[in-house]
Parts: structure tokens; sequence; C-alpha cells
């Protein structure tokens, strides 16, 4: 299961996961990370058993931590089916089926975002939108 | 035995005809053989819906009162080009909005009318005795016009190149964004589908062919721009009425940093007139090969990496180098399928019946690059000799030779002369403001942006844009500086061309 963790400005200066992996000894995946002046933004990816005992030891360190909504959203209107979505996602969310209609898996997504740009038509958008 | 395009029509009309699209026809030459095939089938339907670029439409508006002669005409805020008569006007593709960019352009016009939603029209002219008015602003929708008659230049090219990149930089493109690395690859085209891959010689498809078009039944006006079927690239300028299209079938795009585009339909009936051309139109994914091109070069010519199959295109996985490299569709080859199929139905129905070109197109064509009065100048013409600093030199003695020599730039370079770094008068103004740094090495930056003296100078000015800087030390292959090229000598020159 993919779950956000914000880290407050005052926090980011130490090794926090590498303490929540030392303590839980759950091997964490991280899928995307940014970090900038204001907030760092993580994004992790656990054994779905696990989930809540990583979860508590984060916030225990201070740290946001959120289930990832509904990644990204398909407006099927939009969508002529090409795939343009394809090769650019890196975690391979999109696919292209037999009769060459695309298959989403949305649970892979890591909200990198690359297919919104990508997509011709607009058809993908994030949640808010 | 052969059959004429009458004895077709005829079972058209009656019901009879026995039209596969050319996926499946691919199947059953295989299976029964050309001969047998020729006389089981008597259409086979192909298919494309992919971006193409060189579309647009011609509108007649009708005449204001008092009449205007338009001399400019803006649709939604896009212009279309007037310098015809009076009220007529051609809107292109990608054509962008003045106010919006890349967000919207002359295909949205197009698909918003299609869709029957209101536009926003406005003109000006200049006034003449027989059409007094200056300037004209109203809301249409594609009911309101004479005419609207799609007219593309450039449609349903046979094959694509395929598009990758090797630099280290996201490329945005006409083929999408191409990864950095050779981390994806795009291509277009509906292969087994292709319109003119299923007929290559040109037997049927020609001067006056019907073909179906973003829904409408609309016609080959003749051959395309950059025509070139002797290396199988080529092309269709085709023809219809866009009161009768269909949003189905026609669809606005935008490339993301490059611009818009319109994805179009068109299906094209090819009547199995012998054997011959039952064969021909027996092609696969397997037979049609296309290059891949390294889009990371900026230059007319791009690098061929190899050529791959349609096949291997549609597996998702291609080789380059050894690296797997994903790939990507830019066209749909559902839409493709689909139209072939919608079109088999409506010859099924006996509301499409089939025409024969009244003129061939040619089996040659020459393909020219620009005719260019001069080259365009190569940095190493344009560059200035550079003043280089050592990397131990202190900060007021870099400060000195900036004031001595007016420069605002120092490429730093290494005891053994290669460039290390740069440094500006800006780095060095701040490093005294904040009384940091005794060496340049400490203030320089290190990840230096520069330019080769063998490139067109237009690479280099697009680079100093991208990266927001003002200068770019020219460096050999050995990573010795050569020279310097700034944004201020650049835009003199530019100005001038």
């Amino acid at each position: 299961m993919k779950i956000v963790l914000k880290f407050p400005q005052e926090i980011m200066q130490g090794p926090l996961l590498a303490d929540v992996v030392l303590e839980t000894g759950v091997r964490i995946n991280i899928d995307r990370a940014l970090v900038d002046a204001s907030v760092g933004e993580i994004v992790i990816d656990v054994p779905d058993e696990r989930v809540e005992e990583v979860a508590e030891a984060f916030r225990r360190r201070g740290t946001e931590v959120h289930e990832m909504d509904t990644p990204i959203v398909l407006d099927e209107a939009e969508c002529v089916q090409c795939g343009a979505c394809v090769s650019v996602c890196p975690v391979e969310v999109f696919t292209y089926n037999k009769d060459r209609t695309i298959s989403i898996d949305l649970t892979r997504c890591v909200l990198c975002k690359t297919c919104m740009t990508m997509c011709p038509h607009g058809a993908l958008k994030t949640a808010e939108e | 035995m052969p059959k004429s395009l009458e004895e077709i029509n005829e079972r058209i009309r009656d019901g009879s005809v026995h039209v596969v699209t050319a996926d499946e026809m691919t199947h059953l030459v295989d299976e029964l053989g050309a001969e047998s095939a020729a006389k089981e089938v008597d259409v086979v339907t192909t298919g494309t819906f992919g971006a193409m670029c060189s579309s647009g439409v011609w509108m007649n508006f009708g005449h204001s009162d008092p009449p205007i002669k338009m001399s400019k005409v803006w649709l939604n805020e896009v212009e279309a080009y007037a310098g015809v008569a009076a009220v007529d006007a051609f809107i292109g593709a990608t054509q962008l909005s003045e106010t919006r960019g890349l967000e919207y352009g002359g295909a949205h016009v197009i698909e918003d009318l299609v869709a029957h939603r209101e536009v926003y029209l406005k003109a000006v002219g200049y006034a003449t005795d027989c059409y007094p008015r200056r300037s004209v602003e109203t809301a249409i929708t594609i009911g309101d016009l004479n005419d609207a008659t799609m007219l593309n230049p450039r449609n349903a090219y046979q094959r694509y190149n395929v598009a990758t990149n090797s630099t280290d930089r996201v490329l945005y493109t006409y083929m999408g964004t191409l990864l950095p690395k050779y981390g994806n690859a795009t291509y277009s085209g509906s292969g087994t589908l292709s319109p003119i891959y299923n007929d290559p010689d040109y037997e049927t498809i020609g001067v006056g062919t019907k073909i179906f078009l973003c829904g409408a039944e609309g016609y080959v006006v003749g051959h395309g721009t950059q025509y070139d079927p002797e290396n199988n690239f080529g092309t269709l300028m085709v023809c219809g009425d866009l009161k009768a299209m269909s949003t189905d079938y026609l669809r606005a795009a935008i490339l993301h940093r490059y611009g818009t585009s319109l994805y179009v339909g068109i299906g094209v009936p090819i009547p199995v007139l012998n054997a011959g051309i039952a064969r021909k139109t027996a092609i696969s994914d397997a037979d049609i090969r296309t290059t891949v091109l390294d889009y990371g070069v900026g230059r007319r010519s791009r690098p061929e990496l190899r050529t791959v199959s349609y096949e291997e295109l549609k597996s998702g996985i291609i080789d380059l180098n050894g690296k797997e490299v994903r790939t990507s569709s830019m066209s749909s080859y559902f839409k493709a399928k689909e139209i072939a199929t919608e079109l088999a139905q409506r010859i099924r129905k006996g509301t499409f019946e089939l025409a024969l070109p009244t003129i061939r197109l040619p089996n040659r064509a020459i393909l020219k690059p620009m005719k260019q009065l001069s080259e365009a100048p190569l940095v190493r013409e344009v560059m200035l000799p550079s003043i280089t600093v050592h990397e131990a030199i202190s900060v007021q003695e870099a400060a000195k030779i900036i004031v001595g020599k007016q420069v605002n730039h120092l490429p730093v370079v290494s005891a053994d002369n290669k460039l290390i770094g740069i440094v500006t008068a800006y780095d060095i103004s701040k490093a005294v403001a904040l009384n940091k740094g005794d060496s340049l090495k400490e203030i320089m930056t290190k990840r230096v942006i520069t330019a080769k003296p063998d490139e067109p100078i237009d690479l280099a000015a697009r680079r100093l844009e991208r990266h927001n800087i003002s200068a770019l030390p020219v460096v050999d292959q050995a990573n010795t500086v050569v020279g310097i090229i700034t944004s201020e000598d650049l835009s003199k020159l530019l100005a001038c061309r």
C-alpha cells in the first residue's frame, strides 16, 4: 500500500526513514520524494499488513501520514486509446490490451504526473481537478 | 477473375457485398491465397486515427451589413488566414490562440465547430467603396457558416519514423514527451490498417477516391505535401464537409510544450478488383518497417538508430543498443480499427459506394530540403575569444579581471586547461557582499552548460533560453575552452536574419 509522508521543516534534518526502517524492520520502497526549502513529501510503498505499524512509527516522530488517494482520474470521454501514456509511466500503470485499448492499474500510481502532460487529449487529471 | 468497380457497387446496392477490414484480410489471404480471397472479398477497409498537423478548414462566413472585406480574422482568438475573398478564411490546426497560447489552437476551434459550440468571431478590414466596414465581432456556430470544408494538405502518412532521445534531458516534441537516455520511444501509424500501405502502387487511391473523413464522406484531392512514394512515405491531400463530421473521429490535441494538433480519422476503402490487389491488402504489421530516429539531435538529419517493424513496436518494447525501451503509440490503433469497421458497416448497409480515381497519383516525387541562401551560422563563426581563469585565483583577482576586461563571465579552468566551472560578475559581487569565498573554486558554478564549435547558433540560442542563462563557454572534444558565446552577441546576430 502506498502512503504519503509529509515532514515539517523542523524534522527534515534527521535520518527519519532510516530510523523507522531499523525500528520496524520493514523494507520500505520509496516511490517518489520531493524535498525543498519548505516541505518534504515522500511517497512510500509498504506491505499491506505492516502499514499501521509503519504509519505509527512515523507519526511518533512528528510526520504527517496519509493514505494516497485515488491518484489519477481518467476522463473516458476524452481518451482515444492511443497509449501515449504507456511508455512514459515509470511504474507501468498503463498497458495495452489485446484489442489495443488501454488498461489502467491505479494501485501502482506514484503521482509523478508525467502521463498527464504526455496525454494529447487532456484525458488524465488529478482527483482535485 | 477480375471484377469491375461497377460490379462491386452493384453488390453494395443489392446488399450482397463482402467487406472485411485490412487486418482481417491479412489472415484471409494467408488461409485462402490471394486468388480465392479476391473472389471472396469485394472491399477491404483501412483506417488511421492520429495527429495530423497539416489539417484545416475553409470557411465562408456570409456577408455582414454593411459588408466588410476581412483582411484579418480570428475565431476564439485564433487567427485564420483571410488573404482571399472578402469573407472566406482558412483555419489551420496548429495556429495558436493569441491569448491562451499552447492550451488552445486552431484544432480546438475546429473541434468546437464540429461539436456545435459557439465560436467568437472577430475580423478587421480596410474600408473600400464596395466593402465600407472596418471591423466586425459576432458569435457563430457551424450552422451559421455557408461552407465549412475541411481541406487537409497532408494526411494519412503511409508510415512514420519512431522517435527516441539519447540526451540526458527530457524532450518535448510533436512525437510527445521523450524521456532521457532512451527512456522511451514513440511511434505513429496504424500498420496493417494503413490506407496507403494497403494500396502501395496507388491502383485505387487517387484523385477522387471516396473516403471516410472524420465521420463524413470525403474524397482524395491528390497526393499530400511532402509526398515521397518511393520511400514509402506517401501522403494524401483530403477534403470533406465539416458539417457532416463527428467528434467521435476528430479531436483537438495538445502536445505538451510543443503546440496543438488535430487527430483526424480517415478510412479508405480498397476495391478488390483482382488477385494482385488482394495480395497487397494482405500486408501485416511484421511487413511494415520503419526507422528509429534520435530526436536528441536538433538537425534536419537525425541519427538513425535501427529499423523496426510495426509488430515489434506494438509488442511494447524494442531493443536500442542493448537496452529494452518501452514504446507508445501516439496514434490510436483502436480508433483506426473502429473507423475501418464503421466504414465496412456503411458499405454493407449500402450507404457508401466506391469511386475509382479520375487521375492516378504519381509513383515518383522529388522531396527536397529547403533552399537556403546561406547556411545557418555555426557557433565557431560567431564565438568570441574567451578569457579563462585558473581555479586557484582569489575572488579579488577575478573581480579585477572582470572590470579590466569588461566581461560578465569567466570560465574557470584546471591546471591542465580543462573547463571546470564558471563565475559571473554577479557571483563575484555576491561573494564580496557576503564576505565569503577566498578562492574561485568555492563560488563558481560547477555544472557548466556549454556549446560545441560546430553546432548551428540556433541550438546554442535555444540552450541559453532553456537554462535562462546569458553565456555558454565553447569547448572542444577535450573540454578545453576555445571561445564564448553570449546572449547579447547572439541576439544582435539573430536580429539581422
